[in-house]
């Protein structure tokens, strides 16, 4: 149906985690969790999958000696959300003007 | 959150409700700015006691030990704040505030292989640390304080020496160590 659009960021949560790695640096698994109001579950095979095509970066380490996930994106997945954008708008019509 | 394949005008709700209701402010290491004004209060304070008497150790002992230990202090925390979410803006405030004391360290060389007072550049620095943070935050308390700083570097230079270590001392703690401690926006 909307097939120039890039079907890993098509995703409720994949797009939300990529809108949030945007703002920041890097973030924390918990925090994504807060964000997208996801489960732990669910988030975790989401950020597994946009790991897979190498739109983010997952470091696995311990912080006073609990597992923690940090989270970034990666040049591919900025770029890839930069095109996913430019797609929408192409679709809804709009341009730099009236957006 | 479904799973469904979005819609572009889906996509579009999304990004704009993710991207205007996070949290810009992630963990912001008040800690650091409350650390320095502290060390840099009490040593400026401690030699205004030893050109007193009231203490008798060397007068350059207070500027190896306290900023030695914020230095220590400051890369463990930056390493621990490291495993946490840090927004672009707290990146930023971090790596001005980084590089401003740098610019503290190498203006305090300066000044004593010139054996000039340090105290203007040092309230300077700051000066222009706390104003662009308080811009960035659009907090108001945080940019007057930078004017305090300003004021303060300026006031220095009509006093003897030991009295801009009272002075220096004191912008530390009004202007830094007090707003950081009691405003809720830092």
């Amino acid at each position: 149906m909307f097939k120039d659009l890039d079907p890993i960021l098509s995703s409720p949560v994949r797009l939300a985690v990529m809108s949030i790695l945007l703002t920041v640096k890097h973030a924390h698994f918990n925090d994504l969790l807060k964000e997208t109001k996801t489960t732990q579950g669910n988030l975790s095979h989401q950020l597994k999958k946009l790991h897979e095509a190498g739109y983010i970066q997952i470091e696995k380490t311990f912080k006073n000696n609990y597992p923690l996930t940090i989270v970034s994106i990666t040049e591919i997945g900025t770029n890839a959300f930069k095109v996913y954008v430019e797609n929408i708008k192409k679709y809804l019509h709009l341009n730099e003007n009236n957006t | 959150m479904s799973k469904n394949i979005l819609a572009p005008h889906e996509s579009l709700a999304i990004i704009q409700k993710v991207v205007s209701s996070t949290r810009h402010d992630y963990h912001i290491q008040r800690k650091f700015y409350v650390l320095w004004g502290i060390l840099i209060a009490v040593a400026s304070f401690t030699q205004y006691a030893i050109l007193q008497d009231i203490l008798t150790i060397p007068w350059y002992y207070p500027w190896v030990l306290f900023p030695s230990i914020g230095l220590v202090l400051s890369v463990i925390w930056g390493y621990a704040g490291k495993k946490n979410t840090l927004s672009y803006y707290n990146h930023f405030v971090l790596t001005m505030w980084f590089t401003l004391y740098i610019a503290i360290g190498i203006s305090l060389y300066i000044s004593l292989f010139n054996q000039t007072s340090p105290f203007p550049n040092i309230l300077v620095c700051v000066g222009i640390g706390t104003s662009i943070s308080g811009f960035l935050m659009k907090n108001r308390l945080f940019i007057f304080c930078g004017l305090i700083f300003g004021l303060g570097a300026i006031y220095c230079l009509y006093l003897p020496f030991h009295e801009q270590l009272l002075l220096n001392g004191a912008c530390m703690v009004i202007g830094n160590v007090v707003p950081n401690l009691f405003s809720p926006h830092v």
